[in-house]
């Protein structure tokens, strides 16, 4: 992974002793709230229901041992024992006190982490694929683009009060883990026809109160000019994006109420002005520095695991459980006598994507024992352990179940993405993690999850959607009814290469109705399917709504 | 109401006097609506509200294009949005807060450089070997 030089250490040393003077300021009343808020805003820090929430930068999901122990530390020390990850593939915690960040801050600086640019209106935390760096499906490893995207983020002058927030994802596989078509820029390598690699660009897809999906604005983008052209999409969306409505502030709409071709024209016209200046002048990186940044992310030199296959096999055989979470949780690697293992943070009954302080800690060190160090956080709010021998998958699960991580459940019907929603968070309408607790407890049934296969539920706790239920096979929308709480439906959303927004399918559903309103579809799902190749998604494609709606609405 | 000026990497306060000036509204966009400068020596930026960042752009874009003369942030820039001006080529200060220059020169002067080129200062990667 990318490790700091003393620019680096000093950047956040930097930042660190600014929010110390910010807070002192505040806390002495030298700053008003309305005064602090945008500077506690651009380092993470969010005024919740109940306390301060710190959201802790982790850059495209990489993360060490070391750091993982840090978060631990500042969970035990500074919050109530845990911590919470995020679809920005963050980590939150939510329990603080103002007067004890800056310390955080200064222990997050120690192992090369920071909180800056999590919430505000600048470019957020850039997000990839968990599996980078080892699925045999990537082009290269896209990690050198978003550690090239963070710098060029970071306290970027012109672009730290944009109209809105600017969210950036990149992908290098065939299959999409990082959502590139639901964010502001989506960012995909690939190779053209003259077998050279560069980016298809997409710009304004997003979710929130009107979701889109990316449009791409131009097919392919030389590498070495990435820089210069997210400069010139900044320029056009930071002058030209709307300031008069905050829900109408994203570049989504802008691109929209612009159109297709005349936000392109302006793009390319804004990139050509930037080209003409030349190596001196533009902002794109000399092949040096690419490079230098590039050996950060060399593959790892991987033992052999001789032998490890017929090793895996025969404890499969053995050991019904671990079999359940190889078929769910572990991934094809690049190397035959590897895996990617992926730990579920969705064990029924908990917050999707808590874990605790001594859970941290029992990663990082099996991160160390058998994964080259290497863990990374992902969108839907698990963890990746991505290079793990095959003949060290079962020591690993047992390690990992000891301690409530061994569930089975990737890409389950109980691998739910959830908002914090009312439980923490002072923009929700109703609550979500019961809603989510609630539906793995129904489907929480020996062969059921397996049965019925891949199926991605996602729950936001009002409109703004942080739950990404548009893209949720089945999507669940928190909305407030006079005081009352319902549910609304949405089938047919996805994340991946092949998104799609979810339609709604009827009027929403009392709280008491949702559970059995999510079986009822599984059940329509089970008796029309083909067979079980089959998913639900599939399924929902081929016959459209009106099975579903009919399950739903007319038998009621 | 706080005036200052930046100045040989200084900023220091300043009584703006009654040179030509041009205004520009922050909801024009310089690359397709070019504005003739000839002979203006300063040009005044709208910062509305501290949120509404426009201005910054159009200072990058004034000195791309190669205007020498004084860029004035005019508005609701606060304390710690000035070292971001300055690098965006903003020379002058006429603004509604009372800043305090002593403390704004201490956040000037904390970050040693910055990862990306600007209208003013070139970027960190220079600097590594």
């Amino acid at each position: 992974m990318y490790q700091y030089d003393e620019y680096d250490t000093q950047m956040v040393l930097a930042r660190v002793d600014e929010f110390r003077d910010q807070v002192a300021r505040r806390l002495s009343g030298e700053l008003s709230e309305d005064q602090f808020k945008p500077l506690r805003l651009m380092n993470g820090l969010y005024l919740q229901l109940h306390a301060y929430m710190l959201r802790v930068a982790i850059p495209y999901g990489t993360v060490s041992p070391a750091q993982l122990r840090v978060l631990a530390g500042i969970a035990r020390d500074y919050d109530r024992g845990y911590g919470h990850i995020t679809t920005r593939q963050n980590i939150q915690f939510n329990w603080l006190k103002l007067v004890d960040v800056p310390d955080i801050l200064a222990r997050l600086a120690a192992v090369e982490m920071h909180a800056i640019q999590t919430s505000g209106n600048c470019i957020r935390n850039v997000t990839t694929d968990p599996f980078a760096g080892a699925t045999a499906e990537e082009i290269e490893d896209p990690r050198v683009w978003c550690e090239i995207i963070r710098q060029w983020s970071t306290f970027h002058p012109e672009f730290s009060f944009l109209p809105r927030k600017f969210k950036i994802a990149v992908s290098a596989a065939s299959s999409d883990r990082a959502a590139i078509q639901v964010h502001d820029i989506g960012l995909e390598l690939h190779t053209n026809d003259d077998g050279e690699v560069g980016f298809r660009v997409l710009v304004g897809g997003g979710l929130g109160r009107t979701p889109y999906i990316g449009e791409v604005i131009r097919g392919f983008l030389p590498k070495a000019h990435l820089l210069s052209y997210l400069e010139a999409i900044l320029r056009v969306y930071n002058l030209h994006g709307r300031r008069d409505n905050m829900y109408k502030a994203r570049i989504k709409i802008l691109v929209n109420e612009m159109g297709v071709s005349a936000f392109t024209d302006a793009v390319e016209a804004e990139w050509d002005r930037f080209r003409a200046m030349g190596p001196g002048g533009s902002v794109d990186l000399p092949a040096a520095e690419r490079d230098r940044i590039a050996a950060f992310f060399a593959p790892l030199a991987l033992p052999a695991d001789p032998g490890g296959a017929a090793v895996l096999a025969s404890e499969v055989a053995e050991d019904r459980h671990f079999a359940r979470w190889v078929e769910s949780n572990v991934h094809a690697h690049r190397r035959d006598d590897y895996g990617i293992a992926q730990i579920s943070l969705k064990p029924t009954g908990e917050a999707p994507g808590d874990l605790t302080d001594s859970q941290m800690e029992v990663i990082a060190d099996l991160a160390e024992r058998f994964g080259s160090g290497d863990i990374r956080t992902t969108h839907e709010q698990n963890i990746v352990l991505p290079h793990i021998r095959k003949s060290d998958l079962y020591t690993l699960w047992l390690a990992l179940d000891s301690v409530g991580l061994g569930t089975a459940n990737g890409g389950l019907i109980s691998d739910i993405i959830a908002c914090p929603g009312l439980d923490y968070c002072n923009l929700a309408n109703t609550r979500s993690i019961p809603v989510a607790n609630r539906l793995q407890e129904r489907f929480d049934v020996v062969g059921r999850q397996e049965e019925i296969g891949e199926l991605k539920i996602k729950i936001s706790g009002c409109i703004n959607a942080c739950g990404h239920h548009h893209v949720g096979h089945i999507g669940i929308l928190g909305v407030d009814k006079k005081g009352e709480e319902f549910y609304q439906i949405t089938l047919g959303g996805a994340a991946d290469e092949h998104a799609a927004i979810g339609e709604i399918v009827g009027r929403g559903l009392s709280t008491d109705k949702v559970v059995d309103a999510v079986e009822k579809l599984v059940d329509v799902y089970l008796g029309a399917r083909e067979n079980q190749a089959e998913r639900f998604i599939d399924t929902y494609r081929r016959l459209g709504a009106a099975p579903f709606k009919e399950a739903l609405y007319d038998a009621a | 109401m706080t005036q200052l000026k930046w100045q040989e990497d200084t900023l220091v306060p300043a009584i703006f006097g009654d040179e030509p000036k041009m205004a520009i509204g922050n909801d024009v966009d310089l690359s397709t609506d070019p504005v003739g400068l000839n002979g203006v020596g300063v040009v005044l930026l709208d910062f509305p509200l501290y949120k509404d960042g426009r201005a910054f752009s159009q200072a990058q874009h004034l000195r791309h294009a190669g205007f020498a003369g004084d860029i004035r942030a005019v508005g609701a820039l606060f304390h710690d949005q000035i070292p971001l001006a300055i690098r965006c080529g903003f020379t002058s200060f006429d603004l509604a807060a009372d800043i305090n220059v002593d403390k704004v020169m201490v956040s000037i002067q904390r970050f040693v450089g910055s990862y990306q080129g600007a209208s003013v200062g070139r970027p960190l990667w220079e600097r590594r070997g």
